[in-house]
């Protein structure tokens, strides 16, 4: 919500109202799920504002559909696949634990269910070969645009060899440079203490 | 839009995601670029994404390699008389 100092009357994001009216609906109809905190509030507006972007649900929406419709995401699997996301995210930067929820995340989330989902083996490689910071972002990355560019324009057989190939590119670039640093490092280093005993003695 | 796809999309070149992270990485580090984590969303399989702003020592930097460009540039004649 951006505040007005001149007296003008304040305007509210299209979030921001939507996150308030979740929290109105969950709040009057699943007290318990109050204390589930302001993440999972956020995953529900990400859900419901990824409907209207692909179109299930239409932007000019009234208040009672979209109550009806956050009702219904709330209720049933729907929303345990929302909390399992969350966990999933929260999780993301535990070596292990995060590759074993993120693959859970990822069969139960996926966006497009008609369409293939990218190889799961290159997605556990990425998991295991990327640095905390990368485990989030890049296969984030390479499954946005394996959605909404490849996929559609290219079809389900090179979509597929592209995210084995794009797997590889980055492991090679994120965890094999960093691998020939420490290499040249140790090198150096032999060097150093070969160098060092010889002016010894 | 990626970064990368907008690479690919701009000049044709098909650059690795790694290489766009290594790279801004170094950036970051400059203090040229300064990055924040987004919220999840469902088209990344409920993954979040990471933004990144050009900052002031960037937009000089940035500035300054196009000004020498420009620079080189001039007074050079291609083959077909193109300047």
């Amino acid at each position: 919500m951006k505040g007005s100092s001149n007296g003008e009357l304040p305007t509210f994001s299209f979030r921001h109202m939507l996150r308030e009216t979740i929290k109105k609906v969950i709040a009057h109809k699943y007290p318990n799920v109050q204390t589930l905190g302001k993440s999972n509030i956020d995953c529900l507006v990400d859900k419901v504002m990824y409907d209207m972007y692909i179109g299930k649900m239409r932007g000019d929406i009234s208040l009672t559909e979209l109550i009806e419709s956050i009702d219904a995401t709330i209720s049933g699997s729907a929303f345990q696949k929302l909390l399992i996301q969350n966990i999933a995210v929260k999780l993301g930067f535990v070596p292990f634990l995060g590759i074993l929820f993120q693959s859970i995340n990822h069969k139960e989330n996926r966006p497009f269910k008609n369409a293939p989902a990218p190889p799961v083996n290159a997605q556990k490689l990425l998991l295991i070969f990327l640095n905390k910071e990368d485990r989030q972002t890049i296969p984030g990355d390479l499954e946005e645009e394996f959605h909404t560019v490849i996929f559609p324009k290219h079809g389900e057989r090179f979509a597929l060899r592209w995210y084995w190939w794009q797997a590889f590119r980055s492991i090679w670039q994120r965890f094999c440079s960093r691998l020939v640093k420490w290499a040249a490092v140790a090198w150096f280093g032999k060097v150093a203490a070969w160098l060092t005993s010889k002016l010894g003695s | 839009m990626t970064i990368r796809r907008e690479i690919n999309d701009k000049t044709g070149r098909d650059v690795s995601i790694g290489a766009v992270y290594t790279t801004l990485e170094r950036m970051e580090n400059k203090g040229f670029v300064s990055s924040r984590i987004g919220e999840p969303t469902p088209e990344r399989g409920g993954r979040a994404k990471k933004y990144f702003r050009v900052e002031a020592p960037g937009l000089k930097a940035l500035r300054n390699s196009k000004d020498t460009l420009t620079c080189m540039w001039k007074g050079i004649t291609l083959a077909g008389g193109i300047t």
